[in-house]
């Protein structure tokens, strides 16, 4: 036999995601957390001229699908998968230390007639606590080889390896179980396990440990720890390395603006590519840091517990306990929180958290606001001896997340409507989480990353610059360096568009100067600063005060307010878009999210105006 | 989990959240719906 494709197939959580890296040492993320493995990665295993393709596919309990990622790997087990071929041999992960979950799914395999081998994970745990997990005899039960192996020590891999390159895997007999159901699929699998495994002593540090994490006191209070250090550690820490490149970045510029004559070819450089690079490598802190706290978190064990204990509030809004996650690291930003939106296994649920992420206030709407906020809202106490300025932050910071949710039930009562998934997770036992698993996953994320949302950027980076920069205009030598840059900006095309467009905002308050603001910051929000400065010719390099002064003076209260309201809810982000479109595979969802935000922006915007 | 397994009920989530319900070695968490129901037995 001629084995070219191999599937790695079980129940989730049994650790076939460990096992896939160790085997193809490829980069993919491990995570102790039920179905992790949402989207199929394939490997290569080489030995010599031999090579041999692997594929870890989502988890199942059985060959009937109850999730889209179920569907996935049936299909590919059937061999209907439009893209995926069919594998000519399984290798079944079942764990040693939670086998009666595992041996179910044994018995409808063995009725695809593909060549399997049995791979028995966390031998180790099952020692370790007194057990035994008999593999010779299993073996004679099952007609197929049994191979004992600890992945996260590599404990077993190499017998695996000379497995599959010997083609030692064998096509089991049909198991019969009687009946077709579960429940005697089940009952057959409980007979094997009765010669097979002797459960050792029950886990106690586990059990310890929830006690008090899911008490529903103690539970929450650790909840709100662990969520407070997690919003300030992607807050804090992310903020000094984002100086830091800033500051890289800076020193990029001014080197290659010395080094280059022409003033176009100056202006490209430093303004459309630097910049456009720029503006991606600053957000790589906050990525990394959100997905290690995420892989930790997951590898820990405690992310189950966490989905577990919010998933009735959660649930008010037809979201799920692991919506939490990534609506929660949208405050930060919502690339990672889209991106981490791949822990959700249902796909309606999945989709309508990553359409709400981008109304959670991210971190690129707080200088936008501070700026406004400063510029327009008188600085009073109020009762109780709260600032006016502080009380209507709150209050936006608020709207946005009331909005996402809000958007996230009309969305599940709709457009992603469907049969409810049951919510149903297990608790893995707790774990160090495993340094190798944090640095793949920070790799992983990373790169995909910079070539997906990166390219992306970095064009409308350059169109930007095209709209700012052209056509060029004789700068007045009596003129500053700023008052240049707004005389260019006055003449480009993009003031051109602004005016334009400006009727179109006229009903929001909005005159051509503040229009062209808000339409650079389509690229990005935090650029509404630096193009108000420029378009109000104030210095902002050393501080927004001059700004702030400014405004003050030109922009009436009720269309600062209009302002910020537009800013609560527009979608003004590219790299967002881009990983919305890399996360769903279609522009569609990021056109729809751009469409619903952008009516949803303009009707508040009217709204406040006309009120105040 | 499968129709008719017995299981114990360990503890409720805050908030009339999920159960949490022991089945042999595994521990889950479950939010009963139409389709998952739980008979407790006095």
């Amino acid at each position: 036999m001629s084995a070219h494709t191999i599937a790695v197939v079980g129940v989730p959580n049994v650790g076939k995601s460990t096992l896939f890296n160790e085997l193809t040492g490829l980069q993919q993320r491990v995570g102790n957390f039920p179905g992790v493995t949402v989207e199929p990665m394939v490997g290569s295993l080489r030995d010599g001229s031999t090579s041999l393709t692997v594929i870890d596919l989502p988890g199942i309990y059985g060959l009937t699908a109850a999730s889209e990622d179920e569907q996935l790997t049936i299909d590919v087990l059937r061999g209907v998968h439009p893209s995926i071929p069919r594998p000519d041999v399984i290798v079944h992960v079942v764990s040693a230390d939670h086998p009666s979950k595992c041996f179910g799914l044994f018995a409808e395999l063995s009725t695809l007639g593909i060549p399997m081998i049995v791979v028995a994970t966390m031998v180790d745990a099952v020692k370790a606590r007194g057990g035994v997990f008999d593999d010779i005899t299993l073996h004679h039960r099952l007609g197929v080889p049994i191979l004992p192996v600890v992945g996260t020590k590599g404990l077993g891999m190499g017998e695996l390896r000379d497995a599959l390159f010997s083609h030692a895997a064998v096509t089991p007999q049909p198991v019969d179980v009687g009946s077709s159901t579960v429940e005697a699929r089940a009952a057959w699998a409980r007979t094997i396990l009765d010669d097979v495994v002797v459960q050792g002593r029950a886990d106690s540090t586990t059990m310890w440990l929830d006690r008090i994490v899911l008490n529903p006191v103690g539970g929450a209070a650790v909840f709100m720890l662990v969520m407070a250090l997690f919003f300030q550690s992607i807050f804090a820490w992310a903020q000094p390395l984002m100086d830091g490149i800033d500051a890289l970045m800076a020193v990029v510029s001014d080197t290659a603006a010395q080094l280059i004559g022409n003033d176009l070819a100056r202006s490209f450089v430093v303004k459309g590519l630097i910049g456009g690079v720029g503006s991606i490598l600053v957000f790589l802190p906050q990525i990394i840091i959100l997905n290690v706290l995420v892989t930790i978190l997951e590898e820990c064990g405690y992310l189950a517990r966490a989905a577990f204990l919010v998933d009735r509030a959660m649930g008010v809004f037809g979201l799920q306990g692991r919506s939490f996650i990534p609506l929660l690291g949208s405050f930060a930003c919502a690339i990672p929180g889209i991106m981490s939106a791949r822990i959700i296994p249902s796909y309606r649920d999945r989709m309508a958290t990553i359409m709400a992420t981008p109304l959670m206030t991210c971190s690129a709407r707080l200088p936008v606001y501070t700026l406004l906020i400063s510029s327009v809202v008188p600085a009073v106490t109020i009762i109780g001896g709260f600032s006016l300025q502080a009380v209507v932050m709150a209050g936006l910071y608020v709207l946005g997340a009331l909005s996402g949710l809000l958007v996230a039930l009309v969305l599940k009562r709709t457009m992603f409507r469907g049969a409810v998934v049951p919510f149903m997770i297990e608790f893995p036992p707790y774990r160090v989480p495993s340094l190798r698993s944090i640095g793949v996953t920070m790799i992983h994320r990373t790169r995909d990353f910079i070539t997906t949302a990166g390219t992306v950027i970095l064009a409308f980076s350059i169109a930007l610059w095209i709209l700012t920069e052209l056509p060029r205009t004789q700068p007045d030598a009596s003129m500053t360096e700023l008052q240049q840059q707004q005389q260019q900006l006055d003449n480009s095309f993009a003031a051109d568009l602004g005016r334009t467009v400006q009727p179109i905002f006229a009903p929001l308050g909005f005159d051509w100067r503040i229009t062209l603001g808000v339409l650079s910051s389509y690229a990005a929000r935090e650029t509404f600063v630096s193009a108000m400065g420029q378009i109000y010719a104030a210095d902002v390099a050393e501080s927004d005060a001059p700004l702030r002064d400014v405004l003050h003076e030109q922009i009436p209260i009720r269309t600062g307010l209009s302002i910020l309201a537009f800013y609560v809810f527009a979608l003004q982000c590219i790299s967002t878009m881009a990983i919305m479109k890399r996360e769903t595979g279609s522009w569609k969802w990021p056109a729809l999210a751009f469409g619903m935000t952008f009516v949803m922006a303009y009707v508040a915007s009217f709204v406040v105006y006309n009120l105040f | 989990m499968v129709p008719g397994v017995w299981c114990t009920i360990i503890r409720k989530a805050p908030f009339g959240g999920p159960l949490e319900v022991a089945l042999e070695v595994s521990r889950l968490g479950v939010r009963p719906t139409n389709d998952l129901r739980i008979y407790v037995e006095a």
